[in-house]
Parts: C-alpha cells; structure tokens; sequence
C-alpha cells in the first residue's frame, strides 16, 4: 500500500501540475479538496477521474462518486487498491 | 441608430431563416444520438455526414459563406465596400483539422486565417475581426460590430456566427461531464447536461431608422471560476442591469439554456435578481443543441421572427421547474404584443453578455457620451519570455499564486504581463480585451495529442478548459477581481491600427488592460499590453500600441 500512495502523489503532482509540491509534502490523511491540504478545484476532481481510468482501469461514471473517493489520498489508494483492473 | 438589414440561418433544420422559423413553429429538431470512441453516448444537431465534404473550402468555411451569401444578397449590400466590415464568431472554426496529419496547412486552423479566407471570397478589402469569447462569442460580436458602426468605424456590420462539432470538442465536453446523453431538458428537473450543434447564421447591421434595433449591448466577468458558473449570477445580472429594462416592454428573455445543472440555475438566479422573473422565458437548445459560436446569432434572429409573428417559443424538453427561483419558463409557445426582447449567454472564462432588440421603435433613449478624450502617457508593458524565463517573472514579481502553474502558457502569459504592467497603472476595475493571431493552438495541439491515439484515448478536462482563448482574460479577472467587460479577438496578423480603434470603443465604456497576447505553435511567447483609461483615443492608443508591437 505505501508504494501505491507514493505512486499515487507522484501521479497527481504530475497530472495536476502541482509545481512546488514534493510527495512528502503531501499529507495522506489531509483532503485533497477545499482549503485544506492540496486545494483542489472542480476540473483537477475531472482530471483525477481521467488518471484513475488511465493508470488503474477504474471508470467512474458518476462525477459525484469522486467526492467519497477523493477525500484524501489514503481513501482513494485503498479504493484503486480494490477496484483496479489494472 | 443601429439596424439590422438582413439575417441568415443555416442549419440542419434548413438553410434560411424563414425556413428555420417554420422548422421550429413545426415542432421539429435534428438531434440525434452518436457515440464517441469509448461508447459513451451524446446527443447533438449535426449536419448529415454526406454534406461534411472539403472543395477548396473547409466545411466551417462552406457554412460561414452559404449564410452570409443568403444575408448578404437579402441586404442588397456591396461586400467589396471598404465601408463594410466582417466579423466572425467562432470558438473552435477548423479545430478538427489538427487530428489530421499533413493533409492540410496548418495556418488554416488559425481563426484569422480562416477568416480571411472567408472574407476574401466576398472581395473585402478589410482585415476580418473574430471574436473568440467562448459561448457569448455570439452577442460579443454583435456588441462590437454595434459599437464599430457607431463609432463610424464602418458604414455596414456582417456578423457570421458558426461552429461545426468534431471528436475534439464532443470528446471535451464529454470529460467535462457536460454532455447529456438524451435529448437535453433545459431549466427541467431532469436536466443532466448539453447537446451540441452546429449551425451558421448571419446578421448585417447598418445605420438606419426602421427595423429591429439593436439598443443596447453589455458584458460583465464573474471573476470566479474559469468553467464554472457564478453561483450568485453576478455577471449575467451585471448585464442584465446594465440594459436599463422595462419589463413591462419586453416580450421575453431568451436565455442561454444549456440544460447543464450549473447553467440554468445560475441564469435563474440572475434573472431573479434583475427582477424579470416574471417575463417569459425560453431557452432554444432543445431544438438546435448548443451551436457555440453560433448560438449568439442563430438566437438573436430567431428571437426577431417570434416577435415579428407575435410568438414566444416553448422550451423544449422542459416539463417541471428545476432552479431555485420561480422563473417564468415557457413549456409551451405563447402569443405577445411586445416588440423588444433581451438575448442572454454565458461562457467559460466566467464571461456573461446581455443584449436588448427592438422593433421600430426604442424601449429608451440612447445614451450619449459626452467626455471628453483622455490624452496623456497611457502604461505599457512588453515581454517576449521563453517559458521557463516566464516562470521566473512569475516567482519574482508574483510568487503566491499557485495557480498560475495550472494555467497553460497563453494564462501564464497574459496573468504575468498585467501583474507587471499593473504595477506601474493606476487602480481600476479593468476590462480586458486581448487580441492575438494563434488563439489557443498550443494548448489545442496539447489536447489534440490525448485523443490522438484510439488507444491510448483519455481527453483531458484541465487541457480542453484552456482550448478557448479567451480563457485568459478570465483568469486575469479572477486574479484581479476585475467584474467587467472582458472579450478576445483573433486577427491575421497585429495591426496597431485595426486593435487601438476596437481598444478605444471597449474604452468609452471603462479602463481596459488591452494588446498582444500570443503563444505561437512553436512556443514563442510575446505580450504587449497597455492600460488604457476611459475616453482615450484612436489615435492616442494606436501611438502606443506601434511602439510596443514593434
């Protein structure tokens, strides 16, 4: 699992452009959206459903699953974890 | 006044007007449901497959000239006149060209390219105007070609609106999440997204005393999400405040409609806020999808026909209210009296725009200005960084805007070149009009390459947001809390000359951060911006203007 989250934050910080931000910066329990933690916006919460049917096979029909989903990153590598196809 | 001499629709559902009005009192509509290439399903109006042929002429470029002939002709104009000045809105004009490879010069998925092209088949001697401003590209231009015949830039306005769908824009808005599967159900409980269309349609405004008048035009900028509507309304209820409207003259607002959740409620709201949300209101996309760049235009003249017959459309694929506010939506047509109407869009890029039509007689008196020119040494600014060396301005001069490594390079730019030439410019509520010749074909060349590959087919939603040019004076309005106009227009080439008189009629409404914004297909960047206050002149801004574009 530690080496899917460190994956999982190198991934992000790559697809979302998050210049500056280093893995180990990134808290695995904090959330992903709002104030807090990374901050995230509307369209990086469409980019990460992208990433998550590129790299792990996974299709989110339902642009609200993320919501549960993307809470933290945690949350989402124990979902890629038992839902991936690849 | 400003009149309308002739209008053009060319559409699945017929190639003029008069044909268009019958097709819509009928009942009718060409949406239909397609596929993308990994299943998933959308509805849109598009034209029949064996029509999307290219003879010399695209088949954006076929559209653009089938509808403005038709105008053309019924005006009885001169379209070789230097009098006569063309205007194209268009979003994405031959965007579809990119996923083909060498078959075509590259330079004709330039707008300004393509717009001459277009322009030279009518033998008009002047540089074509398009304007790029995502979906109010339509009343935008309108706008603007309102404001050039008043300001004696040209005696006769043609306006052609037109956008044809190809994989790069369905395949966007598909990893939006936009697209409704079904046919779309706007203001409707159910509504679960847009359809798309294409069309072309045409308008020709000239100075005149009889008619339908175009009285008033205004834009405003959220400033607050670059895709994502304003949750208070604040730009589409600037506008609609902006227009002075007697609610008990106008027929109805024919609103922008989309059927996407967001949309609707946030154009409820701003109506509620204007206090017309009593006036009847219709939304065409159920009939013709969202034809982008042409929705501005094909709405407006369709809007003209209802009133001139004493009919308000129905809105179809609407049943049961599904906004928050008690607008008064018409499931159904309804007969009216009333002469005058308002058009109503709104973009991505957080833009709105409004405009107020009537027929032979105005709804309110003219306004005039009376200023004065503003002369004196006006701010400017001009960078040609590589992107890295933009980085570095940005991490000296700015430094605590994370977003700004989100943005794509012609964001970056633009952001960068006001936080700079901010600094040395007085404090205003800016608007901003950029111009440039390669609109966002960096970033459409970046998005092309993610459906490219039919397996490897991943569209991209924080690459196809940036396809729009006029995204970054979006993101310049949010960094600045600037909530006025904002607009983007596409040229050949620069002109000092064609830019300061548009620069000086967007000044008579406000100080405006206006110039050059480009980034090039090989990733030349160049800015040349000036901050111009109210009332400056043509010939102040265009003196400006030589020095920096040089």
């Amino acid at each position: 699992m530690e080496e899917l989250i460190l994956k999982l934050k190198k991934e992000i910080i790559e697809v979302l452009n998050l210049e500056d931000v280093k893995p180990e910066d990134i808290d695995s329990n904090a959330p992903l959206f709002g104030a807090e933690g990374l901050g995230l916006d509307s369209i990086d919460a469409l980019e990460l459903i992208v990433l998550m049917e590129k790299n792990y096979g996974i299709k989110l029909q339902d642009p609200n699953q993320g919501k549960e989903i993307f809470k933290s990153i945690n949350v989402m590598a124990d979902y890629i974890s038992k839902n991936r196809t690849k | 006044m400003v009149i309308k001499l002739a209008d053009n629709i060319y559409s699945p559902l017929g190639a003029t007007t008069w044909e268009n009005y019958q097709a819509v009192m009928a009942g009718k509509c060409a949406l239909q449901q397609y596929s993308l290439p990994d299943g998933s399903l959308y509805t849109a109006s598009l034209f029949p497959e064996e029509r999307r042929h290219d003879d010399g002429y695209t088949f954006f470029e076929q559209l653009c000239i089938g509808s403005a002939s038709d105008a053309i002709a019924r005006a009885d104009i001169d379209p070789k006149s230097p009098r006569v000045q063309f205007f194209l809105s268009t979003t994405k004009g031959n965007v579809h060209l990119l996923s083909r490879r060498a078959e075509e010069p590259k330079s004709r998925v330039l707008l300004g390219s393509s717009a001459s092209i277009i322009c030279r088949h009518f033998g008009n001697p002047n540089p074509p105007i398009v304007v790029s401003n995502a979906c109010i590209s339509g009343l935008s231009a309108q706008i603007v070609a309102m404001r050039s015949i008043e300001a004696g830039l040209c005696d006769t306005a043609v306006v052609i609106g037109c956008d044809v769908q190809s994989e790069f824009i369905i395949s966007g808005f598909q990893c939006l999440h936009a697209l409704s599967p079904d046919e779309c159900r706007p203001f409707d409980k159910d509504r679960c997204g847009l359809n798309l269309g294409e069309a072309a349609a045409t308008i020709i405004y000239s100075n005149g005393t009889e008619g339908w008048i175009a009285e008033s035009g205004a834009m405003c900028n959220d400033a607050n999400h670059i895709s994502g509507p304003s949750r208070t309304g604040e730009g589409s209820f600037r506008c609609l405040q902006a227009l002075d409207i007697d609610k008990e003259k106008i027929a109805f607002v024919s609103v922008h409609g989309t059927s996407t959740l967001y949309n609707d409620e946030m154009e409820s709201i701003a109506i509620d806020r204007a206090g017309l949300v009593d006036v009847p209101v219709f939304s065409l996309k159920g009939i013709y999808g969202h034809t982008m760049g042409a929705a501005g235009v094909l709405e407006t003249v369709l809007s003209m026909q209802a009133v001139e017959h004493g009919v308000i459309f129905g809105t179809r694929g609407y049943h049961e209210l599904g906004v928050s506010r008690q607008v008064n939506i018409c499931a159904d047509k309804r007969i009216t009296d009333k002469r005058s109407f308002v058009k109503l869009l709104s973009g991505f890029g957080g833009c709105n725009a409004a405009m107020k039509f009537s027929y032979n007689t105005r709804t309110d008196q003219p306004k005039t200005s009376t200023s004065k020119p503003t002369e004196g040494t006006i701010p400017s600014i001009r960078i040609a960084p590589t992107a890295e060396e933009l980085v570095e301005l940005y991490r000296t001069h700015i430094g605590d805007y994370p977003k700004f490594f989100k943005m794509d390079p012609l964001c970056r730019l633009g952001l960068v070149t006001t936080e700079l030439l901010l600094k040395q410019s007085p404090k205003a509520d800016y608007g901003v009009l950029l111009f440039n010749r390669s609109s966002s074909l960096a970033d459409d060349t970046a998005f092309q390459a993610t459906i490219q590959d039919r397996g490897n087919w991943f569209p991209s939603p924080a690459l196809f947001v940036y396809t729009l040019p006029n995204i970054v004076t979006g993101e310049i309005s949010i960094r600045n809390h600037f909530q006025t106009e904002t607009n983007f227009m596409v040229l050949d080439a620069p002109c000092a000359e064609v830019m300061a008189a548009q620069i000086a009629i967007a000044a008579e409404h406000g100080p405006q951060i206006s110039g050059w914004c480009d980034v090039d297909a090989d990733g030349n960047y160049l800015a040349a911006l000036i901050a111009v206050p109210q009332h400056t002149s043509k010939e102040t801004i265009e003196q400006e203007l030589n020095k920096i574009l040089k």
